[in-house]
């Protein structure tokens, strides 16, 4: 939907008024964050609550990528989260398919099941997949028994294996499709193309908004990740960025400054892949015409 | 259609093979922890390879730049003076449910660590679980055993065994603001030093504003105490053991633990403290300069005179607050030295711990992190760098007890945390509340 | 799409090889892994010995307090969270998608920006705000007259403190839902409904809402599915207190099988925890509009 209705100028000023209030208030945590990320450590212990740094302190941001191997950290992270966003862009967008325009037995029963496993929060599946992980046979120096070495433990293999277990992207792409009309399947039966032809050559170019979204919202969930990299690796060359945040943390002691901009730096790479995906998710079926 | 499925199976045939490529990726680094389990085949089979190198999983405690650096320098000197030994040291986060997950998962998949650095509380908890090989007869041979202090080996018994040696004390002390005192009209040289007098200058130091709001606390008492470490030592010091640990049993439904408890609440009641979380240490009253009378770590002292150079001189340290004459018991936490019970060289690990316990690696960790010595040798060195806060801090070191090591330490401190809850928020009568967490504690360990 | 009508000549086989890359990481990695917590839940592992005890954790459930006092504090923040969001996302999408207002990708990405926070940095951000002596929300609160509270530390209001933490966060992710199901609306509805003469709110009503339907219903499953297994939040900020105010069903597992061990116990809590959400989302199933009947080609 795209109203683009001429609107009256003061109509446009309250429109971009109210936008502007709520963008504020939505702001406000993530600005306390940057804020921070300025200040000097005694100013943020110091009790007396202010906005705006005292004394602004950029360096911080120097400091706090000294403080480790932020570039070691950055790559794992990164080649997790690709590795695990594209192949669930293959997997899922396969699996959708099927489940919203194939007919075969079981499928809504498959389907279900799959879901059902979206409903397991992470703390109860991971030792398991812990464990195995550890006894995957011919893994890690492991023998065909899956005895002997350590598996998949401390690996990329073994930190992306649960990522694309999920069936997040698989009830997106089912969504998505259902709502294209059934004129494409006839259109594309009369042309003889097959059920993989009809997928990959007029399904998946009209489903760029449900690309870009699940591109946008998977690396988000993946790159946040915290419990599962936490058990998963066991060096610390294996670390991922959020793993790495705890080097500003002590038992009694927080440095908070270098912690904030840290953090602010890890976020920006999300932020860039939103604005650069955008554009993406005007593009589809609704520029392409059909008509009934 | 079979055109379509044979496309179909090739891609996923690709899939695969994409897959397992890059999963080659990471195994250079399982190449690593490789080593480990084939020098423990190797072993197990009966060769001695004087040659290959034994590699040791060495995990401690805390992520942050500094500790990392010190243990890494400690694992390089003594891979220089044991050739053929080599160290992988982790850091364990401080968060100590991470600490389990982690320690869970290793026991789960046969990856425990060597060594391992743990705190008081993990002696019960994981101690019960037997993660930890009996140090008797290795403690037996050693040249230095008389010079660690007695507290030291006292700690890190579980059932009897030697399961772990103390490396280094962690109390929370007591301090206060002696300009604040003079503000008040108070003598700094003569802070309260029982219940009663402490209770008598709650009030004198608190500073509020017009409309009531506390903007300065007398005295830190704590809205959530997870741990209990602010209200055991008020238990201890009226005499109440909290828990019986010969039997395993709880005991805080005395006499001692019910009066200590209301006292609290009673304090509470005043509303002349500042809402924090005992746990969160930079969060505390004191260390944002919004309180008289604080209770915080030995190394957050360092913090506070670092952040605040004016006021470095202006700090006064207490010993715990007594009960008229019973004698008074402060929290003095542990970390510990522990040998992992699944280890394959033991012989070495044992060799790891004791260099991680000598003297110089002591006397440096000393100086470092302020921790207060565990060597009898290192003590008159360690008061005289700052008498006046050192002294204080021995005091609790000798005097202070930690937390319990039983097996339920955990679900101990879930319901008496709730009851302190209770009190501090005067939703109920202390005795009440511990005796409804005694019952939902014995109903759950007596299975 | 009436399932009576299914001969050979419909049958798609090729189905099955469509799904398969995709069930094999499930089965493996989601599956096996329930498949394993459910068989827990009927012994009494505690990473030492396992026997099996039957039904015993699931008697054991019906006198646990503590596990009742979850239940029913994460039903609240589910009830909350999921309404709030989901109305706030829908609003911003639509507000977000009209291209008479320059600067929509900026906007766009500034209310995305928190779910774009991870929940351990951000967390301490939130208690900094909700700090009760000197953090941002009392002092806005005491210029308008209000006592300042305890916030994260008052058992009244401590839930109410996640809940509204939970909703800043989650919105970004139903609003970026919205707005791709919004533009899959394909234009000329609108269109054919203008000449109709319908006005801006009918044409919401009744072709809006409706199209939405299957991105509805997704963004309500996963969604309702997010804020039941809440957690990290809850972890970081308050421990499951004071007094047991924001305790959450996966607060009690986790404590439960990881600090004390019960893993039995803990397993058979998730069961629970399983079955309740299976039963919501089978509701929805039936009388959800899935979008399947809509033939708009």
């Amino acid at each position: 939907m795209k109203s683009s209705i001429g609107m009256k100028s003061y109509q446009k000023s309250l429109y971009y008024f109210l936008l502007v209030f709520f963008a504020i208030i939505i702001i406000v945590p993530f600005f306390i964050m940057v804020m921070t990320s300025l200040k000097t450590s005694s100013e943020i212990q110091s009790g007396v609550f202010s906005l705006f740094p005292h004394e602004w302190r950029f360096d911080n941001y120097k400091l706090a990528l000294e403080s480790t191997t932020w570039g070691r950290f950055f790559f794992n992270t990164a080649y997790v989260t690709c590795l695990s966003v594209l192949i669930s862009l293959v997997i899922n967008s396969m699996a959708g398919y099927a489940f919203s325009r194939l007919i075969f037995k079981g499928r809504d029963f498959l389907f279900v099941l799959a879901l059902v496993g979206m409903m397991i929060p992470t703390q109860v599946t991971m030792l398991p997949n812990f464990v195995l992980m550890r006894y995957i046979p011919l893994a890690g120096g492991n023998n065909i028994l899956g005895q002997g070495g350590t598996g998949l433990i401390n690996t990329y293999a073994g930190m992306i294996a649960p990522y694309i277990a999920g069936a997040f992207g698989v009830f997106l792409f089912r969504q998505f499709f259902m709502n294209f009309p059934k004129s494409l399947d006839d259109a594309a039966k009369i042309d003889g193309l097959s059920k993989w032809g009809t997928f990959t050559r007029i399904y998946i170019p009209l489903s760029k908004p449900v690309f870009a979204t699940l591109i946008v919202l998977k690396t988000t969930t993946t790159w946040n990740e915290y419990t599962w990299p936490l058990i998963i690796t066991s060096s610390k060359k294996m670390w991922t960025v959020q793993l790495a945040l705890s080097v500003f943390k002590d038992e009694f002691i927080t440095q908070w400054n270098l912690l904030m901009a840290s953090t602010t730096l890890i976020m920006l790479p999300l932020i860039i892949l939103y604005l650069l995906m955008q554009k993406y998710f005007i593009e589809g079926i609704v520029t392409t015409g059909i008509k009934g | 259609m079979k055109k379509q499925s044979s496309k179909l199976i090739s891609l996923i045939l690709a899939i695969f093979m994409l897959i397992t490529a890059f999963s080659g990726c990471g195994s250079n680094t399982s190449a690593d922890t490789g080593n480990t389990a084939k020098a423990s085949a190797a072993e197990a089979s009966g060769a001695q390879e004087e040659q290959e190198p034994v590699t040791l999983q060495y995990w401690y405690q805390g992520t942050d730049k500094a500790t990392q650096v010190e243990m890494e320098e400690y694992v390089k000197a003594f891979e220089e003076k044991n050739p053929g030994i080599k160290v992988e040291a982790t850091g364990m986060s401080p968060v100590i449910s991470e600490q389990e997950t982690k320690l869970n998962a290793a026991v789960l998949s046969g990856t425990y660590p060597d060594v391992i650095h743990i705190v008081l509380a993990e002696v019960g908890t994981r101690g019960s679980l037997n993660d930890f090989e009996p140090l008797d007869s290795y403690i037996e041979k050693w040249a230095d055993k008389d010079d660690i202090f007695e507290s030291a080996y006292e700690m890190g018994k579980y059932a009897g065994k030697q399961v772990a040696i103390g490396c280094a004390p962690n109390p929370n002390i007591f301090v206060y603001r002696k300009d604040l005192f003079r503000e008040a009209g108070l003598d700094p040289e003569k802070p309260p030093k029982t219940w009663k007098e402490l209770e008598a200058v709650v009030d004198k130091l608190t500073k509020k504003d017009n409309k009531g709001n506390v903007i300065q606390a007398g005295f830190d008492l704590p809205s959530v105490d997870s741990s209990l470490v602010f209200t055991e030592p008020f238990m201890r010091s009226n005499g109440s053991m909290i828990i019986d640990e010969q039997n395993l049993k709880p005991s805080f439904t005395d006499k001692g633990a019910i009066e200590a408890l209301q006292f609290l609440g009673d304090l509470a009641a005043k509303k002349d403290y500042i809402a924090h979380d005992q746990q969160k240490g930079d969060e505390k009253p004191f260390m944002n300069k919004k309180s008289a009378i604080g209770n915080i770590g030995v190394n957050q002292v360092a913090q506070f005179k670092e952040n605040n150079p004016d006021l470095a001189d202006q700090l006064g340290y207490l010993t715990m607050f007594s009960n008229d004459d019973k004698p008074a018991v402060g929290f003095c936490g542990y970390q510990l030295y522990a040998m992992g019970e699944t280890s394959g060289h033991k012989e070495e690990a044992w060799k790891l711990m004791q260099y991680m316990l000598s003297k110089e690696i002591i006397q440096d960790r000393s100086v470092k992190k302020l921790f207060p010595p565990i060597r009898k040798s290192l003590e008159e060195d360690y008061i005289q760098k700052d008498p006046a806060l050192n002294s204080v801090v021995m005091e609790y070191v000798k005097n202070g007890k930690g937390k319990a090591t039983v097996p339920w330490i955990s679900v101990y401190n879930k319901y008496v945390s709730n009851s302190y809850e209770v009190v501090i928020n005067q939703k109920g009568s202390a005795e009440k509340a511990l005796k409804d967490a005694e019952i939902a504690l014995l109903k759950e360990i007596s299975k | 799409m009436s399932k009576k009508n299914i001969s050979a000549l419909n049958y798609d086989k090729c189905g099955y090889l469509f799904i398969t890359p995709f069930y094999i990481f499930f089965f493996f990695f989601v599956f096996t892994p329930i498949a394993i917590n459910i068989a827990l839940s009927f012994t009494n592992f505690n990473l030492k010995s396992i026997n099996f005890v039957g039904f015993y954790n699931y008697v054991k459930l019906l006198s646990d307090s503590l596990f009742f006092i979850s239940i029913k504090n994460t039903f609240i923040y589910v009830l909350f969270t999921v309404f709030f969001t989901m109305a706030l996302g829908l609003v911003f999408a639509i507000a977000l998608t009209n291209t008479a207002i320059k600067g929509i990708k900026f906007f766009r990405s500034l209310y995305y920006l928190p779910y774009v926070t991870s929940m351990v940095s951000i967390s301490m951000v939130w208690l900094w705000l909700y700090e009760p002596s000197s953090g941002l929300f009392n002092k806005i609160i005491s210029l308008m007259g209000q006592e300042p509270k305890k916030w994260l530390y008052d058992s009244t209001y401590a839930l109410g403190a996640i809940i509204v933490m939970g909703i800043w966060k989650g919105m970004g992710y139903y609003m970026t839902l919205y707005i791709a199901g919004l533009n899959n609306i394909p234009g000329y509805l609108y269109e054919a409904a203008r000449v109709d003469g319908a006005n801006g709110f009918r044409r919401f009503l009744h072709i809006t809402m409706p199209m939405l339907k299957p991105v509805t219903f997704f963004i309500l499953i996963t969604g309702t599915i997010n804020a039941f297994n809440v957690f990290e939040q809850v972890n970081v900020m308050t421990s499951g207190g004071p007094m047991n105010s924001t305790t959450t069903i996966v607060h009690q597992i986790y404590t439960r099988a990881f600090t004390e061990y019960q893993m039995g116990y803990g397993a058979a809590q998730a069961v629970v925890l399983l079955l309740v959400i299976l039963v919501f989302t089978l509701i929805n199933f039936k009388y959800g509009n899935q979008g399947q009947d809509l033939d708009i080609g």
